[in-house]
């Protein structure tokens, strides 16, 4: 049943024990699915850093990527914003530094990415229910997630339909359909994003969660920030 | 205005219109009322016949011998004014008007319900309707309706607006023997309204409970102050239709389109303790609940059942109603662990199993009464195997009968449980066919005892409680007006805000490109530029603002172009020029805090998320000024955004619930002291850091307040402070009269137990040595708009002591109000009572009240001639006298 492309991922996350993927890991998954994702690389040196930042275009964000570090914007493991070789440089050298205030944490590397534009932020999320199995979650980001729980749920497999509706059933549709003289944001992008986290639960039944948050959608197309994937299912 | 009592208990009834045509309402109005004609005289008036209903018929109510309490009027509407008239001459007390024909059929109407006022303002006549369908007293056998049911007496009194569905509902009751104390259908409303028949109805020994179907409240200001009277002794309430608004309004400022009829009607009542329920099923739920000493003291619910299903029912109805379902404590589960089977479910809801015994119900509900993190029990029974449902319903009734805990029980099944459930309602035990209704009722309970607790609560002093200057704010709204301006400039409003202690972003008017520049560098950088002119209201649509702008060279660039394409936009608005304000950085949420004016209650504040997109999120809720610390965290705690503040967003440091009490106390201020101000929103006020920032506000001005009065737009008066006075005591002691507040419980307290026995003898007729918290309540948190209560305070270091009060309570009729003083023994002597009770008399004068009357004890020589000394007759009743004083 495993998608093949997919397999080498898992495996090698199985084989060392880990129960979440890294996020290039993650993100790798995605792009396998057609989400879209920043331009990234993994870089284990000061050097590696500043090529993949030359190479996917400023500015950029850096991470640390560590399978012990899941929290890592509290971990000092973030640096967003960064606009040069130099500055590229001096948060590789911060991140690290962060990183190591973690007793016993392996570094796998440090994630370059490129900054996504802002956009409207949405959230797609998936999971594996005890009694309906694969089922996919969307809402808006920010306060209409954490503070209202505005969100539709629902039973994979997805179809167009499907996902339009769910997004059209949150109550911040409108902000989507652009408010106050902005631009409609891409829904079709989105649909495709839901499908293909649906897909990803349907194909891959080690996949207990996924959690693309946030996900900036723009008038044209959407892409997907940040991506966390968790194992546990069978 | 006459009292209603005579017409609500009338010896003597004029029936107009009264005859023996088949089907006609006149018929049946007299055969309704010859029901009772063993306790009062009935007399048909009809100039056409000699007798109705074989009794003498009278040609008009002149000519009928003797004094008429009580006329009913069902005569055709052309003819009822100049009947009204002929009454009133006659010194008829009241009238009920059956008749229709008046506003509901338009302008005709209208001016017919003129006339009938103009007849009441040169006369005291009292009148209910016009198109009412009547009143029903069952208790008294005083039937005014021309309704073919006929209730048996109870203790639920029902007022509603419609006659036809009051009539409907009152045929359902009927039938489902429930029992009433009163039925009125207020029609109309021209003169007797909800306030009226509260303060009636809070006096009556036989109505425990009050049920309202209304409408929309008519006077509100009168509706308020009655309910927040009897809210405490007599539960009220209410099914108020129209709770979907039929269109959205077009309304200029986002409170104005968040807050509807619905919301507002909701607040308010909270306010005053007015339960408001969602069926007519609840209302009568409510009423034979509510009136029960032994109301929830929390949310927190424990269930017994022998069925799983009906628990997990019964547990999904909790948590969707914000109850919350119970947590038996350790020593429950150990004793329950002991002595139930060992398959009982563990937990809550407690399932003890199909055969489930006397024993078992018992053991669960014993000790679920006594466990102290249990509110309240619901008792579920399905019937099951060999258990017999009436054993187990006494049983419960047993335990119920210590009444420490409200027992809701539901039985469900229908004929082999319908014993059961007769034995619960005989004996006073709630019972529903449904878990979920249950529940339901649980909760109304729940609520209803919370908002009473409001009504208790004696609030912190805080440090916001101050008086801001505020003159120069009222010269910029008459300039403003006076100028035929509705909206006020940002920079004026600005003024409000600082004036009032509400944060906001630094921020300047420029004029020009250099100006900009100039107020830029002197707030720093980056700033937000944004369009001056009242006659753009949303600066976001007529392009007017720009953000982040980081420098002195992006000032020049963007101040011009901005200017240009909001020009080319609104050419027609007229601009002040370019609003230049600090960028606040890590926003880490928006909130909107505003006011608006109701067309029934008058001021509301909102508090709720904000932004751009309120009007979608919805997460707001609304209070009535004048608020404080309590009141302003009750509103703010009905939002999801107010809890997630103080808890701390995901990564963001928590936001301290003073800091947000603060400001909504202090904008409450705001709004109490301007009520020229029509519409006024603070949005965003975002939070950054654990602080708050205005950064965008508007004022709407109301060009129409009336004068003369402070409060035109308060439904409920705040602290009346025109009265605190320093003074002066004959020993030179320096004190400040003022009204009591809230929080004056303790030094009340300390008052009255500081008085020696005679004193206390002679204020209260018996030595009181202390008083329960919610006697000092009703002494300390009172009604400006009906008593009145003056305190003497004193400092002895940093102490504040109470030597003096007088207090003065109005009757509902506001025609006379009765007094009471007292000093504490060291000041007496002093000219302190003299003074306290003069202040009263100024108090009463102002009210135009027509006497002002104390009881004395006879041997309190000193109080009486005090009383004589302010020109009060006084006159021996008995062991007392009686000293009044006629003000007109």
């Amino acid at each position: 049943l495993n998608n093949p492309k997919t397999q080498a991922v898992l495996a090698a996350a199985a084989k060392e024990k880990r129960t979440v993927l890294l996020e290039p890991e993650a993100k790798e998954i995605c792009r396998i699915y057609g989400i879209p994702v920043p331009d990234f690389g993994l870089a284990q040196t000061s050097a590696e850093a500043t090529q993949l930042a030359e190479k996917i275009g400023y500015p950029v964000v850096v991470k640390v990527v560590s399978p012990d570090i899941v929290h890592k914007t509290e971990a000092g493991g973030v640096i967003v914003n960064l606009n040069s070789a130099k500055e590229v440089q001096g948060g590789f050298a911060t991140i690290l530094d962060n990183a190591k205030k973690v007793p016993n944490a392996k570094i796998a590397g440090i994630l370059v990415q490129k900054m996504a534009p802002k956009g409207v932020e949405v959230i797609v999320g998936g999971l594996r229910d005890n009694q309906f199995g694969p089922s996919v979650m969307f809402g808006l980001g920010g306060v209409f997630v954490e503070v209202l729980k505005d969100t539709a749920f629902r039973v994979a497999p997805i179809d167009d339909l499907d996902a339009v509706e769910m997004i059209r059933d949150v109550r911040a549709y409108k902000i989507l359909k652009g408010v106050r003289g902005q631009a409609p944001a891409d829904e079709r992008a989105v649909a495709q994003l839901i499908k293909a986290v649906a897909r990803i639960l349907l194909e891959n039944p080690s996949v207990d969660q996924i959690d693309l948050n946030p996900v900036m959608v723009y008038a044209d197309g959407a892409t997907a920030v940040d991506a966390r994937i968790v194992l546990g299912g069978k | 205005m006459a009292a209603i009592e005579k017409m609500f208990n009338p010896e003597t009834v004029a029936v107009i219109g009264a005859t023996d045509s088949e089907g006609s309402v006149g018929r049946s109005l007299m055969k309704n009322l010859l029901l009772g004609k063993h306790k009062r005289t009935i007399f048909p008036v009809n100039p056409n016949h000699a007798n109705v209903a074989g009794l003498k018929s009278y040609p008009s109510v002149s000519k009928i011998p003797g004094h008429v309490d009580l006329a009913v009027i069902a005569t055709p509407a052309k003819t009822v004014p100049s009947l009204v008239e002929e009454c009133a001459e006659s010194g008829v007390e009241g009238a009920v008007i059956i008749s229709a024909g008046f506003r509901e059929v338009g302008s005709d109407g209208l001016r017919l319900e003129e006339q009938i006022r103009e007849i009441k303002r040169n006369h005291d006549i009292r009148i209910l309707g016009p198109n009412c369908v009547g009143m029903i007293r069952p208790h008294l056998c005083l039937n005014t309706s021309f309704l073919r049911d006929n209730p048996e007496p109870g203790q639920i009194a029902f007022i509603s607006q419609s006659g036809a569905l009051g009539a409907a509902i009152l045929n359902w009751a009927v039938s489902a023997r429930i029992g009433f104390s009163l039925f009125a259908s207020l029609g109309s409303t021209l003169d007797i309204d909800y306030g009226d028949m509260i303060d009636y109805l809070g006096e009556d020994p036989h109505t425990r409970s009050i049920i309202i179907y209304m409408e929309d409240v008519r006077n509100a200001k009168k509706f308020m102050s009655a309910a927040r009277g009897f809210a405490r002794t007599k539960p009220i309430i209410v099914l108020k239709a129209g709770r979907n608004p039929a269109g959205a309004k077009a309304a200029s400022s986002h409170t104005g389109a968040l807050a509807g009829d619905y919301e507002v009607y909701d607040a308010a009542f909270k306010r005053v303790g007015v339960v408001m329920v969602d069926e007519i099923g609840d209302l009568f739920n409510c009423a034979s609940v509510l009136d029960s000493r032994f109301l929830p003291a929390g949310p927190r619910l424990a269930i017994v059942t022998n069925a799983g299903g009906p628990g997990v029912l019964a547990a999904d109805a909790i948590v969707s109603q914000r109850g919350v379902l119970a947590e038996l404590t350790e020593e429950s589960l150990r004793t329950l662990d002991s002595k139930l089977p060992p398959y009982w479910s563990h937990g809550n809801p407690l399932d003890i199993i199909g055969d489930a015994d006397i024993e078992r119900y018992e053991t669960a509900v014993r000790t679920c009464v006594s466990d102290p993190h249990v509110d309240g029990l619901l008792v579920i029974y399905t019937p099951q195997g060999t258990t017999d449902p009436m054993a187990i319903a006494e049983a419960v009734v047993r335990i119920a009968a210590d009444r420490r805990k409200p027992i809701l029980t539901v039985w469900m099944g229908e004929d082999s449980v319908r014993d059961a459930r007769d034995l619960f309602r005989k004996e006073d035990i709630p019972t529903y066919p449904t878990p979920e209704e249950a529940v339901k009722t649980y909760m109304y309970m729940y609520r209803y005892k919370s908002n009473l607790d409001l009504l208790y609560e004696t609030p912190e002093e805080l440090s916001v409680d101050f008086s801001p200057p505020k003159s120069h704010l009222k010269v910029l709204v008459q300039r403003a007006l006076k100028e035929g301006r509705t909206s006020l400039s940002p920079t004026d409003v600005d003024r409000f805000l600082d004036a009032y202690g509400i944060p906001r972003a630094p921020s300047g008017l420029a004029k020009n490109v250099e100006q900009a520049s100039a107020v830029a560098s002197q707030i720093g950088y980056p700033v937000a530029l944004k369009i001056a002119s009242a006659d753009i209201l949303h600066k976001t649509d007529a392009r007017g603002i720009e953000l982040g702008v980081g420098s002195p060279d992006q000032v020049t660039e963007q101040f011009n172009s901005l200017l240009e394409r909001v020009q080319k936009l609104r050419p027609q608005a007229k601009i002040d020029g370019v609003y230049v304000q600090k960028m606040t950085s890590g926003v880490d949420c928006e909130l909107i805090l505003g006011a608006k004016k109701d067309p029934h209650f008058g001021s509301v504040i909102l508090f709720g998320m904000g932004g751009t997109t309120v009007e979608m999120v919805r997460d707001f809720s609304i209070g009535l000024p004048p608020l404080n610390q309590v009141l302003a965290r009750r509103v703010m705690e009905e939002t999801k955004v107010y809890h997630a503040l103080v808890k701390g967003l995901r990564n963001r440091p928590p936001v301290e619930s003073r800091l947000l009490e603060g400001v909504m106390i202090r904008f409450s201020n705001l709004i109490v002291d301007f009520p020229e101000i029509a519409e006024i929103d603070i949005n965003p006020l975002v939070v950054s850091n654990g602080k708050l920032v205005s950064l965008d506000a508007r004022i709407v001005l109301d060009p129409n307040v009336p004068a003369g009065e402070a409060h035109p737009h308060l439904v409920i008066l705040p602290y009346p402070t025109k009265w605190v006075t320093p003074w002066t005591l004959k020993d030179g002691t320096e004190v400040v009269l003022r009204p009591i507040r809230p929080e004056d419980e303790p030094i009340e307290l300390e008052l009255i137990r500081g008085l020696s026995p005679e004193t206390s003898r002679f204020r209260f007729f018996q030595v009181i040595k202390d008083l329960p918290h919610e006697a000092l309540v009703r002494f300390c948190n009172i009604d400006y708009n009906r008593e009145m209560a003056f305190i003497a305070e004193t400092r002895e270091g940093d102490r504040r002591i109470e030597i003096g009060v007088a207090r003065l309570i109005l009757e509902p009729n506001r025609k006379r109000g009765e007094f009471a003083v007292v000093v504490a023994d060291r000041h007496q002597g002093k000219g302190l009572g003299t003074k306290l009770v003069d202040m009263l008399i100024a108090a009463a004068r102002e009210w135009e009240v027509e006497t002002m009357y104390g009881i004395v004890m006879a041997e309190n020589t000193s109080m009486i001639r005090l009383c004589e000394k302010l020109g009060f007759t006084i006159q021996r009743k008995g062991e007392n006298v009686l000293a009044e004083l006629h003000l007109k």
